[in-house]
């Protein structure tokens, strides 16, 4: 999945495809949020009114999230995505991944045009799964204004929806989703899992220095799955372990980021962890890195740069677009005692994207390995890298924002 | 076997109500390299029986065969044949067409047939050199005199060393001078060709040119002449033919 | 027998041929260069109008089909409603469509743009979420060019999604200047809007179409725009390409819902082809007049090269030429000069498209679909259509005379006998084709059409064509013997021995007079028809036209434009105090069994208070109409009941919003604005099943006693500024109305005047050849004394004479023909009742200009006879 890809079909020239998910707390309140950036950069794609930001609210301290309202989408901001990735198997130990995204991006709060076609939000969704027996992968996306109905996210119960694909919740409290293009598709349940993680401050996570410049942002880490997949045609029964973000928010970031690379791990001993980097032009990559981790007992810790090591270790270059990705990586947490290395679960697992946002990046499943302390832990999870391809993020960017 | 002989020989045409018997009941007989005069005064038939002769008609009784062939029983498209290979004919009036040189209609038959524009146009050439007419040769019609269009008549009958040649009044429209000329002309080509003649006039003495005269009155022919008199003038003569 | 084929064995064609063309035919034709090129020059104006109408024709139709493809894009069906499009929610019932393709909901419409430099040019414009389009069309942006690649389609949706954004044709932008960024005014219905250029279409794909007056705008500012907010047109569908259109179209067209139907996007083409047909077939038929009177001047030619030149063919035949040599080489001869005609013909048509174009292209603006034609170029198939059409019919023309000239007996060459032309006696031709003719055309009259065209219309024409051709030897027989009564008597010498010198070459003459009577006879038919058709229409305006004052959007240009009065406007006029009621119309164009109808409404109410519709069926027409308030039932106009065979009582199914509902046939009113056929409901009626639509026009009744022209000055004053409304009084629209009316017909003049201009070339060949052929005579008349200002005079008078016989015929023929064009050929191609009218003072007013014209046509032969020398020898 793409979680901070947004681009991915959609905006060419435009912007962002980039997001990174961020982590949960943040000491330092200028740091970007990986997510965010995508949509910022779909922002930057449309035609913004000079303020704009007057329309759209803004994220606030005195803002609690409340479940299961909060699922639902929220308009009023401008920038909106629920996203859904994860491990899992047939009961042959068939192993399979998974990715899921719906994005909401306004564009004119109030449209002047009556018209029910007349664009509010751009409303966009990835799809992709790897077959991590045959090491094939699938992806397709999906854009659409709402029009008469066609795309959309219902702000009173959680339903999020792009023509046939959709996203929502149950009556018996578990997450729906499905989503099918040509002959592979998924349809699956997720139970909520833990409670919802709140990043940042009580699910409140600056991005700047200015009032509002933040978004609301939380996570269910370990959400177990059950239910089809399809692939070629073929129907398998599966199971394991999902993962889901939700974000919702106005402002955005500067643009300087070249990529990033972001991980979501699950691991065998109940440690659920995210991290990120932002790669910048000049190299440095600090202080645009860190993490959350959450401990099986619940507890959640904030991760800064210092804390936190990414290594690349091997690589793949892709025959499709030239692009070399790291596709293993050695991590290390001194502070936790964790190191981990994460491996692609499968080399090819990058989207292209040429026809519309012409950024192609790498999202996949990957394996975990490694200790805690002494004890050997290992886990799944999922691994997004953008930037490596083609031009940079911040071209990207700068493209789609230099009107 | 005579080139042309003729048996019960009738023509009638229809015009209005009453027919007009132009031919009745001719017999005829020409030898090859004859020199026959046919006489008679006007409207006697001897142009019908010019025509029929010439296979540019059909009689309407009896038969005529040239070198053997029964004409009456050819179809259109080969008397039409037989007349452009075997027939010659000069006209009272030239009958030059307005639009081609003197070569050009000299060597009209041969053309008509087949020929190959230059076999005809040298043949042509060489005939109307003979007839002295080689500084005419690209004239048309119209800049040549009567006595040079009726060279070029002749030259146009004799061209295709036909069987037969058949005059028809040739210097009705000729001053006597000329019209000597072209008798003495046809006599010529009549003895260095070959060719057999028949020579349609009225006047007494053109018909002295022929080896035989024969006489038409109202159709018939009333007597024939065996003559060796020697050419006499020809008066001046504008009675059509 | 010895004379079979062995001994006189066929000799080779070719070379014979080629010498006697060459001699025989070129250098006569060279000597007659006049005559060859009055020839030649017939033949090119017959085959120049033939081809610039079907050019015109085509480019009317092409431009629409070809602008319908480049539109059409990738587009394999497409989902249509009712009529004027479906509302958007529909869409949601088509969700399985995604089981076939991609589905892309389209907004069309048409807008007037004004340009800085004061030009003005008709947009298309199509309206579309681009998100979904991209696919279906290939867009690339001036801007993206660099990749020539199809910008993204988020980054087009940039471009567009301001709702005053529009995307222009780079072609357009370069025609006006234009930049990214310029405004851009437009009319829309009765509105004036200022848009801004967002970007440039490179010359591909749909920008291809209309000569780059191809607009695209977002599905929403489209809809905000053209006034169509909750209404798309239709859904455009591409099916994945391992599903077959045929059976596609079978599945989607058994499970749609009520009211929608799947159509192949030709469809619409094949419509407006079908629309325009029957105009089309006749203005073919009309520019077919002036080819066949070239073709008679083929045969004019040939034949009078026959009779002119016997005695050659004689000579010819004496010495051997063949009765097939001398055919072919008059076939040759008319082959020759039908070439070089019709070479000419292709060049002169090129050229007469363009004026044909713009004649035919405002007549179709008006009365049925705005056309950008774009002129179709002369292409292979114009040169195919003149040389294989133009070719063979001369020959066939010539064939007659070539046959006979094969006839001449050699015996002919001798002199004397080439003057055979007997007195004139009456074939059996003459005696007995007439009458046949004429009995074939009262057949042909009472034949229905064939699939709307009036095919046995136009052959009872030519029956009664060929019966004049050959009537005209007898006319000129007896008018002769009656003219050499009158002109000893009346005038002088000259006009004796003219009407004497016709009367001696009837078989020479009679081919020109046939010619210019039968042209002659066809601008007469025409001439009342179109009379006649005029009176009708005055008349039912003054009948009908009843309104004090009529309202419509600036831009509707005819019956079939989609403009609708925006609500502000109507209201405004509706509660204007001065206003005593108002008749909205409102209309749109269906498809009814394959044709475009209009559906319009109307309030019945108020129309019966106020107006009076001419009814043809029944006879308590207004009483019907008043039952049909409130009931199932429609009015229909003349041409439609005609066109679909529907009568008072009869129903018929109309596919509506709700389904396919049948409705009543309650009265069949004279209309004369559609031929295509009007289905009018009450208003009530209407909005049961249409629901409520913009009017398309108003009728507006002023309380007693004002005065509608201050009126309507001060409703004009009250409506906003950015209003473009016409308000026309009665009388101003009934002005209008004949004025389009006229405009409509001057093509139809047009081709006559040149059709007449080719006969009176006829005549002037002729008589130039019959100067020549008569040369001794005319130096005899010289010899006895005539001055060449006498001889002049005469040659002077037989043209006129000619001229009098032919148009005398003429108008006989012409009323005659005319009542099958009322009578038949209208009713069927146009499906409307004429009355029929004698324009007496307009007959005699041709008449005198044809004498005229015919008189002056002998101007050239009269000097080259008065030149002659008297002869030497007569």
């Amino acid at each position: 999945m793409l979680r901070r890809v947004p681009g991915g079909r959609f905006g060419p020239s435009c912007g962002p495809d980039v997001e990174l998910r961020r982590p949960v707390k943040f000491r330092a309140s200028r740091r970007s949020r990986p997510r965010l950036l995508l949509a910022a950069a779909l922002i930057a794609c449309l035609p913004a009114g000079a303020g704009w930001a007057q329309n759209w609210r803004q994220a606030r301290p005195d803002y609690r999230l409340q479940f299961p309202r909060d699922h639902a989408s929220h308009p009023e901001y401008r920038i909106e995505w629920w996203y859904y990735t994860g491990n899992l198997a047939d009961s042959s130990s068939r192993r399979f991944g998974f990715q899921l995204t719906f994005f909401r991006v306004g564009v004119r709060a109030r449209p002047e045009n009556p018209s029910r076609w007349a664009v509010r939000d751009l409303f966009m969704a990835h799809l992709a799964l790897s077959d991590l027996e045959t090491g094939r992968f699938h992806f397709a996306e999906r854009l659409n204004r709402a029009g008469p109905g066609w795309a959309g996210a219902s702000t009173k119960t959680y339903r999020v929806w792009n023509e046939s694909w959709e996203a929502g919740l149950g009556s018996d409290g578990r997450h729906r989703l499905r989503a099918r293009d040509g002959d592979f598709g998924i349809d699956l349940e997720l139970e909520p899992g833990r409670r919802p993680l709140l990043h940042g401050q009580a699910g409140l996570s600056q991005k700047g220095s200015r009032e509002g410049n933040a978004s609301h942002y939380y996570s269910l880490t370990r959400m177990p799955t059950r239910g089809r997949i399809r692939i070629d045609g073929q129907e398998f029964e599966v199971g394991g372990l999902g993962w889901m973000d939700h974000e919702f928010g106005t402002s955005f970031l500067g643009p300087e980021q070249i990529g990033w690379d972001w991980f979501a791990l699950q691991l065998d001993n109940g440690q659920d962890l995210m991290l990120f980097q932002i790669r910048r032009s000049d190299g440095r990559l600090a202080p645009y890195s860190g993490g959350t981790l959450l401990e099986a007992s619940g507890q959640s810790y904030a991760l800064g740069g210092s804390d936190v090591t990414m290594e690349p270790a091997r690589t793949w270059q892709s025959p499709h677009s030239g692009a070399r990705y790291p596709i293993q990586w050695r991590l290390s947490l001194p502070g936790r005692k964790l190191r981990l290395t994460v491996t692609a679960a499968q080399p090819d697992q990058e989207l292209r994207t040429p026809r519309s946002t012409q950024v192609t990046y790498w999202e996949g499943a990957v394996v975990v390995t490694g200790t805690r302390g002494a004890d050997p832990v290992a886990g799944r999870g999922y691994l997004e890298m953008t930037g490596y391809a083609g031009r940079s993020m911040a071209d990207v960017f700068r493209g789609g924002s230099g009107e | 076997m005579p080139v042309l002989s003729a048996e019960g020989v009738g023509k009638t045409y229809t015009q209005g109500e009453a027919p007009v018997v132009a031919v009745r009941e001719v017999d005829l007989s020409l030898e090859k390299a004859e020199f026959v005069a046919l006489t008679g005064p006007s409207g006697c038939g001897k142009s019908t029986l010019l025509h029929l002769c010439g296979g540019m008609d059909y009689p309407t009784r009896g038969r005529i065969w040239l070198d053997g062939t029964d004409l009456g029983s050819l179809e259109e498209g080969r008397l039409t044949r037989v007349r452009r290979r075997r027939i010659g004919f000069v006209f009272q009036s030239f009958n030059l067409l307005p639009t081609l040189t003197a070569v050009e209609n000299t060597a009209l038959p041969l053309m008509l047939d087949g020929a190959s524009p230059d076999v005809a146009r040298r043949k042509a050439t060489g005939l109307l050199e003979r007839l002295g007419l080689l500084h005419r040769l690209d004239h048309y019609p119209q800049q040549l005199s009567g006595g040079e269009m009726q060279r070029v008549g002749i030259a146009r009958a004799v061209c295709h060393d036909p069987l037969l040649l058949l005059a028809d009044e040739p210097t009705g429209n000729l001053d006597s001078a000329n019209g000597a000329d072209v008798l003495e002309l046809l006599q010529e080509l009549n003895r260095s060709l070959g060719v057999t003649v028949l020579l349609a006039t009225h006047s007494a003495e053109m018909a002295a040119a022929g080896q035989r005269v024969l006489h038409m009155v109202d159709g018939r022919i009333e007597s024939e002449l065996q003559s060796r008199r020697p050419i006499a003038r020809p008066d001046r003569d504008d009675e059509g033919g | 027998m010895k004379g079979d084929e062995a001994a006189f064995p066929r000799p080779p064609q070719s070379r014979p041929f080629v010498f006697l063309f060459r001699t025989f035919i070129l250098r006569r034709i060279r000597e007659e260069k006049l005559r060859a090129l009055a020839t030649v020059l017939g033949v090119a104006l017959g085959i120049a109008v033939v081809l610039a109408v079907r050019m015109a024709n085509q480019s009317s139709v092409r431009s629409f089909e070809t602008a319908l493809q480049m539109v059409a894009g990738k587009t394999s069906l497409e989902i249509v409603g009712p009529g004027s499009g479906m509302r958007e929610e529909r869409l949601l019932e088509l969700d399985w469509l995604g089981r076939f393709g991609q589905i892309s909901p389209v907004i069309e419409g048409e807008a007037r743009a004004s340009f800085p430099s004061g030009e003005r040019e008709w947009l298309k414009i199509l309206g579309v979420d681009i998100l979904r389009d991209e696919t279906f069309r290939d867009y690339r942006l001036v801007r993206f060019a660099d990749r020539q690649e199809p910008p993204a389609p988020r980054k087009f949706l940039e471009l567009l999604s301001d709702p005053g954004a529009i995307v222009l044709t780079q072609k357009l932008a370069r025609r006006h200047n234009l930049d990214p960024g310029s405004g851009l005014v437009l009319d829309i219905g009765d509105r004036r809007e200022a848009l801004t250029v967002r970007g440039l279409l490179l010359d591909r794909g749909p920008a291809r179409a209309l000569n780059g007056t191809f607009a695209l705008m977002d599905i929403a500012a489209a809809q905000w725009l053209l006034g169509r907010l909750g209404r798309i047109d239709r859904v455009d569908l591409r099916l994945k390409p391992e599903i077959s259109i045929d059976r596609a179209e079978a599945a989607i067209g058994a499970r749609l819902p009520e009211g929608l139907t799947v159509q192949r996007p030709s469809r619409r083409g094949r419509q407006v082809e079908k629309m325009l047909e029957a105009f089309h077939f006749n203005l073919t038929a009309l520019s077919h007049i002036a080819l066949l009177v070239g073709l008679f001047l083929i045969y004019n030619t040939v034949s009078l090269s026959v009779i002119t030149r016997r005695r050659e063919v004689g000579i010819l035949r004496a010495v051997g030429g063949s009765r097939r040599q001398v055919a072919g080489l008059f076939l040759a001869e008319a082959g020759l000069l039908a070439a070089l005609g019709c070479a000419l013909g292709v060049l002169l048509g090129g050229w007469l498209a363009r004026g044909a174009l713009r004649l035919t292209g405002s007549t179709l603006d008006r009365l049925y679909i705005r056309s950008a034609a774009e002129p179709v170029s002369l292409g292979p198939e114009h040169l195919v259509l003149a040389f294989a059409v133009g070719i063979p019919l001369a020959l066939l023309a010539a064939l007659v005379p070539a046959l006979e000239a094969s006839r001449v007996a050699p015996t002919e060459a001798v002199s004397g006998a080439d003057r055979i032309e007997s007195r004139f006696r009456l074939s059996w031709r003459q005696r007995w084709l007439p009458p046949i003719l004429s009995t074939l055309a009262v057949g042909f009259a009472c034949l229905d059409s064939v699939d709307g065209v009036p095919l046995f219309g136009y052959a009872a024409c030519l029956a009664i064509v060929f019966a004049v051709a050959f009537l005209v030897p007898v006319v000129l027989h007896f008018s002769g013997r009656a003219g050499s009564r009158l002109t000893g008597r009346w005038t002088g010498v000259e006009a004796l021995l003219a009407n004497a010198n016709l009367s001696g070459s009837i078989p020479r003459t009679s081919i020109s007079v046939a010619a210019l009577a039968v042209s002659l006879s066809m601008v007469t038919a025409i001439t009342i028809m179109i009379g006649s058709f005029r009176e009708t229409v005055q008349y039912w305006v003054e009948q009908t036209l009843r309104a004090d004052l009529f309202v419509a959007p600036a831009t509707r240009s005819n019956v079939y434009s989609e403009s609708t009065l925006s609500p502000e406007v109507v209201r405004l006029i509706s509660t204007n105090p001065r206003v005593a009621a108002v008749d909205p119309f409102n209309s749109f164009n269906i498809d009814y069994r394959g044709r475009r109808a209009l559906l319009g409404s109307g309030d019945f109410e108020v129309h019966l208070d106020r107006s009076d519709l001419l009814f043809k069926a029944p006879r308590q027409g207004r009483s019907a109409v008043r039952a049909a308030i409130g009931a199932d039932a429609v009015v229909v106009s003349e041409s439609f009941a005609l066109r679909h065979g529907k009568e008072v009582g009869d129903r018929l199914e109309l596919n509506t919003p709700l389904g396919r509902r049948a409705f009543e046939v309650a009265a069949v009113y004279y209309d004369y604005s559609s031929d295509q056929g009007v289905v009018v409901l009450d208003r009530s009626t209407f909005r049961k099943y249409y629901g409520d639509r913009p009017p398309r026009s108003l009728a507006v009744y002023l309380e007693e006693g004002l005065d509608p022209e201050r009126v309507r000055a001060e409703i004009l004053a009250a409506l906003p500024p950015e209003s473009r409304v016409f308000v026309h009084t009665n009388a101003s629209l009934k002005t209008e109305v004949l004025r389009i009316f006229d405009n409509t017909f001057t093509i139809t003049y047009a081709l006559e005047i040149i059709a007449v201009a080719v006969a009176i070339l006829g005549v002037a060949t002729t008589l130039v050849t019959l100067i020549l052929d008569r040369k001794p005579e005319l130096a005899l008349l010289r010899w006895a004394g005539a001055e060449q200002r006498q001889i002049r005079k005469m040659v002077i008078i037989e043209a006129g004479l000619l001229g009098a016989v032919s148009q005398g015929l003429g108008v006989m023929a012409g009323i005659l023909l005319s009542l099958i064009l009322v009578f038949v050929i209208n009713v069927q191609s146009f499906g409307w009742t004429i009355q029929f009218h004698l324009p007496a003072g307009f007959l005699l007013q041709s008449s005198l200009l044809i004498l005229l014209a015919t008189a002056l046509s002998g101007i050239y032969p009269a000097f080259r006879a008065g030149r002659m020398p008297p002869s030497r020898e007569a």
